[in-house]
Protein backbone atom coordinates (compact mmCIF):
# COMPACT_ATOMS: atom_id res chain seq x y z
CA UNK A 1 0.00 0.00 0.00
CA UNK A 2 2.62 2.51 1.07
CA UNK A 3 4.89 1.42 -1.75
CA UNK A 4 2.13 1.87 -4.32
CA UNK A 5 1.30 5.30 -2.98
CA UNK A 6 4.91 6.33 -3.19
CA UNK A 7 5.31 5.15 -6.76
CA UNK A 8 2.18 6.90 -7.94
CA UNK A 9 2.66 10.28 -6.32
CA UNK A 10 6.43 10.33 -6.20
CA UNK A 11 6.22 11.35 -2.54
CA UNK A 12 8.93 9.75 -0.45
CA UNK A 13 7.21 8.57 2.70
CA UNK A 14 8.92 5.21 2.79
CA UNK A 15 10.68 4.70 6.11
CA UNK A 16 14.22 3.39 6.29
CA UNK A 17 13.65 1.94 9.73
CA UNK A 18 11.17 -0.87 10.29
CA UNK A 19 8.14 0.46 12.15
CA UNK A 20 7.84 -2.67 14.24
CA UNK A 21 11.31 -2.21 15.70
CA UNK A 22 10.73 1.49 16.41
CA UNK A 23 7.50 0.56 18.12
CA UNK A 24 9.25 -2.02 20.28
CA UNK A 25 11.89 0.48 21.34
CA UNK A 26 9.20 3.03 22.19
CA UNK A 27 7.35 0.37 24.19
CA UNK A 28 10.42 -0.27 26.34
CA UNK A 29 9.16 2.67 28.37
CA UNK A 30 6.45 1.08 30.51
CA UNK A 31 4.67 4.41 30.90
CA UNK A 32 3.94 4.54 27.18
CA UNK A 33 0.53 2.99 26.67
CA UNK A 34 -0.54 3.75 23.11
CA UNK A 35 1.09 5.42 20.13
CA UNK A 36 -0.76 6.69 17.08
CA UNK A 37 0.45 5.71 13.63
CA UNK A 38 1.31 9.34 12.90
CA UNK A 39 3.44 9.60 16.03
CA UNK A 40 5.19 6.36 15.12
CA UNK A 41 5.84 7.71 11.64
CA UNK A 42 7.26 10.96 13.02
CA UNK A 43 9.57 9.23 15.48
CA UNK A 44 10.87 6.95 12.73
CA UNK A 45 11.53 9.85 10.38
CA UNK A 46 13.01 11.96 13.16
CA UNK A 47 15.36 9.12 14.06
CA UNK A 48 16.55 9.01 10.46
CA UNK A 49 17.28 12.75 10.57
CA UNK A 50 19.14 12.33 13.84
CA UNK A 51 21.20 9.47 12.42
CA UNK A 52 22.06 11.52 9.34
CA UNK A 53 23.08 14.42 11.56
CA UNK A 54 25.24 12.17 13.72
CA UNK A 55 26.89 10.57 10.69
CA UNK A 56 27.58 13.96 9.12
CA UNK A 57 29.13 15.47 12.25
CA UNK A 58 31.19 12.36 12.96
CA UNK A 59 32.49 12.42 9.39
CA UNK A 60 33.48 16.07 9.81
CA UNK A 61 35.43 15.23 12.96
CA UNK A 62 37.15 12.34 11.19
CA UNK A 63 38.12 14.65 8.32
CA UNK A 64 39.46 17.26 10.74
CA UNK A 65 41.65 14.59 12.30
CA UNK A 66 42.61 13.38 8.80
CA UNK A 67 41.18 9.93 9.27
CA UNK A 68 39.29 7.82 6.76
CA UNK A 69 37.71 5.59 9.38
CA UNK A 70 35.03 6.98 11.68
CA UNK A 71 35.66 5.61 15.15
CA UNK A 72 34.23 5.97 18.63
CA UNK A 73 36.23 9.10 19.49
CA UNK A 74 34.88 10.98 16.47
CA UNK A 75 31.33 10.19 17.53
CA UNK A 76 32.03 11.46 21.03
CA UNK A 77 33.44 14.74 19.75
CA UNK A 78 30.47 15.16 17.41
CA UNK A 79 28.07 14.55 20.30
CA UNK A 80 29.85 17.08 22.50
CA UNK A 81 29.53 19.80 19.91
CA UNK A 82 25.73 19.67 19.82
CA UNK A 83 24.15 20.76 23.09
CA UNK A 84 20.78 18.94 22.79
CA UNK A 85 22.48 15.71 21.75
CA UNK A 86 25.10 16.00 24.46
CA UNK A 87 22.44 16.44 27.12
CA UNK A 88 20.94 13.01 26.67
CA UNK A 89 23.70 11.05 24.98
CA UNK A 90 27.14 11.87 26.39
CA UNK A 91 26.59 9.86 29.55
CA UNK A 92 25.47 6.88 27.49
CA UNK A 93 28.65 6.72 25.44
CA UNK A 94 31.31 4.26 26.59
CA UNK A 95 34.06 6.02 28.57
CA UNK A 96 37.31 6.71 26.70
CA UNK A 97 40.00 4.02 27.15
CA UNK A 98 38.85 2.80 30.51
CA UNK A 99 41.77 1.41 32.53
CA UNK A 100 40.97 -1.68 34.55
CA UNK A 101 41.91 -1.24 38.19
CA UNK A 102 42.56 -4.58 39.91
CA UNK A 103 41.23 -4.55 43.46
CA UNK A 104 43.48 -6.63 45.70
CA UNK A 105 41.44 -8.05 48.55
CA UNK A 106 43.30 -7.33 51.77
CA UNK A 107 42.64 -10.24 54.07
CA UNK A 108 43.25 -9.44 57.72
CA UNK A 109 45.58 -12.03 59.22
CA UNK A 110 43.86 -13.78 62.06
CA UNK A 111 46.13 -13.86 65.05
CA UNK A 112 45.82 -16.87 67.29
CA UNK A 113 44.69 -15.87 70.73
CA UNK A 114 46.42 -17.57 73.63
CA UNK A 115 44.11 -18.57 76.40
CA UNK A 116 45.32 -17.21 79.74
CA UNK A 117 46.25 -19.99 82.10
CA UNK A 118 44.14 -19.87 85.25
CA UNK A 119 46.37 -19.67 88.26
CA UNK A 120 45.51 -21.23 91.58
CA UNK A 121 46.39 -24.81 90.93
CA UNK A 122 49.53 -25.81 92.76
CA UNK A 123 50.35 -28.46 90.22
CA UNK A 124 50.52 -25.92 87.43
CA UNK A 125 52.59 -23.51 89.49
CA UNK A 126 55.01 -26.22 90.47
CA UNK A 127 55.16 -27.49 86.90
CA UNK A 128 56.03 -23.97 85.76
CA UNK A 129 58.85 -23.77 88.29
CA UNK A 130 60.52 -27.00 87.25
CA UNK A 131 61.80 -25.91 83.81
CA UNK A 132 63.71 -22.95 85.20
CA UNK A 133 66.27 -25.00 87.17
CA UNK A 134 66.63 -27.35 84.24
CA UNK A 135 67.34 -24.48 81.85
CA UNK A 136 69.91 -22.90 84.14
CA UNK A 137 71.68 -26.24 84.61
CA UNK A 138 74.66 -26.05 82.35
CA UNK A 139 76.25 -29.33 83.35
CA UNK A 140 74.25 -32.39 82.25
CA UNK A 141 75.95 -34.41 84.95
CA UNK A 142 74.02 -32.65 87.74
CA UNK A 143 70.33 -33.10 86.76
CA UNK A 144 69.35 -35.35 89.67
CA UNK A 145 70.39 -32.73 92.21
CA UNK A 146 68.33 -29.84 90.76
CA UNK A 147 64.88 -31.51 90.95
CA UNK A 148 65.69 -32.62 94.49
CA UNK A 149 66.27 -29.04 95.55
CA UNK A 150 63.17 -27.78 93.75
CA UNK A 151 60.87 -30.25 95.42
CA UNK A 152 59.47 -29.42 98.84
CA UNK A 153 59.06 -32.00 101.61
CA UNK A 154 55.35 -31.27 101.80
CA UNK A 155 54.71 -33.21 98.59
CA UNK A 156 56.19 -36.67 99.07
CA UNK A 157 54.13 -38.06 96.17
CA UNK A 158 55.98 -35.92 93.63
CA UNK A 159 59.25 -37.40 94.84
CA UNK A 160 58.13 -40.78 93.65
CA UNK A 161 56.74 -39.40 90.38
CA UNK A 162 59.82 -37.60 89.15
CA UNK A 163 59.94 -39.33 85.80
CA UNK A 164 56.16 -39.35 84.90
CA UNK A 165 54.48 -36.52 82.92
CA UNK A 166 52.63 -33.81 84.93
CA UNK A 167 49.40 -35.24 83.51
CA UNK A 168 49.67 -38.04 86.06
CA UNK A 169 49.75 -35.49 88.85
CA UNK A 170 46.49 -33.90 87.73
CA UNK B 1 16.34 -15.28 24.81
CA UNK B 2 18.80 -12.64 26.00
CA UNK B 3 20.15 -12.29 22.45
CA UNK B 4 16.72 -11.85 20.92
CA UNK B 5 15.76 -9.34 23.57
CA UNK B 6 18.96 -7.41 23.02
CA UNK B 7 18.37 -7.29 19.28
CA UNK B 8 14.92 -5.83 19.83
CA UNK B 9 16.40 -2.92 21.75
CA UNK B 10 18.40 -1.62 18.80
CA UNK B 11 17.68 -0.63 15.24
CA UNK B 12 18.86 -3.16 12.66
CA UNK B 13 22.52 -2.51 11.94
CA UNK B 14 21.96 -2.87 8.19
CA UNK B 15 19.49 0.01 8.12
CA UNK B 16 21.76 2.15 10.27
CA UNK B 17 24.79 1.55 8.04
CA UNK B 18 22.82 2.20 4.86
CA UNK B 19 21.66 5.62 6.07
CA UNK B 20 25.13 6.51 7.31
CA UNK B 21 26.68 5.52 3.98
CA UNK B 22 24.42 8.02 2.27
CA UNK B 23 25.84 10.84 4.38
CA UNK B 24 29.47 9.82 4.71
CA UNK B 25 32.05 10.47 1.97
CA UNK B 26 32.58 7.68 -0.53
CA UNK B 27 35.96 6.64 0.85
CA UNK B 28 34.93 6.79 4.51
CA UNK B 29 34.91 3.68 6.66
CA UNK B 30 33.20 2.98 9.96
CA UNK B 31 34.85 1.03 12.75
CA UNK B 32 32.96 -1.79 14.41
CA UNK B 33 32.77 -0.09 17.78
CA UNK B 34 31.45 3.04 16.07
CA UNK B 35 28.68 1.02 14.42
CA UNK B 36 27.61 -0.46 17.73
CA UNK B 37 27.75 2.92 19.43
CA UNK B 38 25.63 4.53 16.71
CA UNK B 39 23.10 1.74 17.13
CA UNK B 40 22.85 2.51 20.84
CA UNK B 41 22.66 6.27 20.20
CA UNK B 42 19.72 5.80 17.86
CA UNK B 43 17.81 3.69 20.36
CA UNK B 44 18.60 6.19 23.10
CA UNK B 45 17.24 8.99 20.93
CA UNK B 46 13.97 7.14 20.36
CA UNK B 47 13.56 6.49 24.08
CA UNK B 48 14.41 10.11 24.85
CA UNK B 49 11.83 11.58 22.46
CA UNK B 50 9.23 8.98 23.43
CA UNK B 51 9.54 9.69 27.15
CA UNK B 52 9.11 13.43 26.64
CA UNK B 53 6.16 13.03 24.25
CA UNK B 54 4.50 10.58 26.61
CA UNK B 55 4.95 12.98 29.51
CA UNK B 56 2.94 15.64 27.70
CA UNK B 57 0.36 13.04 26.70
CA UNK B 58 -0.17 11.96 30.30
CA UNK B 59 -0.17 15.51 31.62
CA UNK B 60 -3.18 16.20 29.42
CA UNK B 61 -4.71 12.95 30.65
CA UNK B 62 -4.65 11.26 27.28
CA UNK B 63 -3.68 7.66 26.63
CA UNK B 64 -2.49 7.85 23.04
CA UNK B 65 0.75 9.59 22.07
CA UNK B 66 0.01 11.75 19.04
CA UNK B 67 2.12 13.33 16.33
CA UNK B 68 1.69 16.71 18.00
CA UNK B 69 3.19 15.29 21.20
CA UNK B 70 6.23 14.11 19.26
CA UNK B 71 6.70 17.47 17.54
CA UNK B 72 6.32 19.29 20.85
CA UNK B 73 8.85 16.96 22.51
CA UNK B 74 11.46 17.56 19.83
CA UNK B 75 11.14 21.33 20.09
CA UNK B 76 11.37 21.21 23.86
CA UNK B 77 14.40 18.94 23.83
CA UNK B 78 16.30 21.16 21.44
CA UNK B 79 15.76 19.34 18.16
CA UNK B 80 13.63 22.16 16.80
CA UNK B 81 15.43 22.03 13.48
CA UNK B 82 13.76 18.66 12.93
CA UNK B 83 10.25 19.85 13.79
CA UNK B 84 9.67 21.88 10.64
CA UNK B 85 10.70 19.24 8.07
CA UNK B 86 8.80 16.63 10.04
CA UNK B 87 5.67 18.76 9.90
CA UNK B 88 5.95 18.68 6.13
CA UNK B 89 6.47 14.94 6.15
CA UNK B 90 3.43 14.60 8.38
CA UNK B 91 1.32 16.55 5.91
CA UNK B 92 2.40 14.26 3.12
CA UNK B 93 1.77 11.24 5.30
CA UNK B 94 -1.76 12.38 6.09
CA UNK B 95 -2.31 13.21 2.46
CA UNK B 96 -1.36 9.71 1.34
CA UNK B 97 -3.34 8.07 4.12
CA UNK B 98 -6.44 10.16 3.54
CA UNK B 99 -7.06 9.59 -0.17
CA UNK B 100 -8.13 6.17 -1.40
CA UNK B 101 -5.87 4.49 -3.93
CA UNK B 102 -8.48 4.59 -6.69
CA UNK B 103 -8.98 8.35 -6.40
CA UNK B 104 -5.21 8.89 -6.34
CA UNK B 105 -4.76 6.84 -9.50
CA UNK B 106 -7.62 8.70 -11.21
CA UNK B 107 -6.14 12.07 -10.22
CA UNK B 108 -2.71 11.10 -11.54
CA UNK B 109 -4.18 9.87 -14.82
CA UNK B 110 -6.26 12.96 -15.53
CA UNK B 111 -4.50 16.28 -15.78
CA UNK B 112 -7.50 18.29 -14.69
CA UNK B 113 -7.91 16.39 -11.44
CA UNK B 114 -4.19 16.70 -10.84
CA UNK B 115 -4.47 20.47 -11.07
CA UNK B 116 -7.34 20.50 -8.63
CA UNK B 117 -5.51 18.37 -6.06
CA UNK B 118 -2.05 19.95 -5.98
CA UNK B 119 -2.62 23.72 -5.46
CA UNK B 120 -3.80 23.57 -1.82
CA UNK B 121 -0.71 21.62 -0.71
CA UNK B 122 1.60 23.94 -2.60
CA UNK B 123 0.20 26.88 -0.67
CA UNK B 124 0.55 25.10 2.65
CA UNK B 125 4.16 24.17 1.97
CA UNK B 126 5.23 27.61 0.89
CA UNK B 127 8.34 26.36 -0.89
CA UNK B 128 9.46 27.78 -4.20
CA UNK B 129 12.66 25.82 -4.72
CA UNK B 130 12.69 23.81 -7.91
CA UNK B 131 16.42 23.40 -8.53
CA UNK B 132 16.75 20.32 -6.33
CA UNK B 133 15.69 17.48 -8.60
CA UNK B 134 16.76 13.85 -8.13
CA UNK B 135 18.04 12.31 -11.34
CA UNK B 136 15.59 9.45 -11.18
CA UNK B 137 13.38 8.41 -14.07
CA UNK B 138 10.41 8.05 -11.78
CA UNK B 139 10.86 11.50 -10.31
CA UNK B 140 11.59 12.95 -13.71
CA UNK B 141 8.30 11.65 -15.02
CA UNK B 142 6.48 12.96 -12.02
CA UNK B 143 8.06 16.38 -12.38
CA UNK B 144 7.24 16.40 -16.07
CA UNK B 145 3.59 15.65 -15.40
CA UNK B 146 3.47 18.17 -12.59
CA UNK B 147 5.20 20.82 -14.68
CA UNK B 148 2.64 20.44 -17.43
CA UNK B 149 -0.11 20.75 -14.85
CA UNK B 150 1.03 23.72 -12.81
CA UNK B 151 4.24 25.71 -12.86
CA UNK B 152 4.52 26.11 -9.10
CA UNK B 153 4.83 22.44 -8.22
CA UNK B 154 7.29 21.72 -5.43
CA UNK B 155 9.83 18.92 -5.72
CA UNK B 156 9.15 16.10 -3.26
CA UNK B 157 12.58 16.30 -1.61
CA UNK B 158 12.52 20.00 -0.83
CA UNK B 159 12.42 19.52 2.95
CA UNK B 160 15.45 17.27 2.77
CA UNK B 161 17.33 19.81 0.63
CA UNK B 162 16.45 22.43 3.21
CA UNK B 163 18.03 20.29 5.89
CA UNK B 164 21.16 19.82 3.85
CA UNK B 165 21.48 23.54 3.23
CA UNK B 166 21.01 24.28 6.91
CA UNK B 167 23.71 21.78 7.72
CA UNK B 168 26.13 23.37 5.26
Amino acid sequence: MVMADEEENGVSIQLEFPKGRVKKIMALDKDVKRVSSEALFLVSRSTELFLQFLAEKSAQVAIEKKRKTVNLEHIRVAVKRHQPTRDFLLDELPPPSQAAKPDKPTQPAGRPKLDPAPRGTRCIDQFFRKPEPENTAQAPGQPPENPAQAQSPENPDQDQAQSPVPVDES
Amino acid sequence: MAGVREQDQYMPIANVIRIMRRILPAHAKISDDAKETIQECVSEYISFITAEANERCQREQRKTVTAEDVLWAMEKLGFDNYAHPLSLYLHRYRESEGEPASVRRASSAMGINNNMVHPPYINSHGFGMFDFDPSSQGFYRDDHNAASGSGGFVAPFDPYANIKRDAL
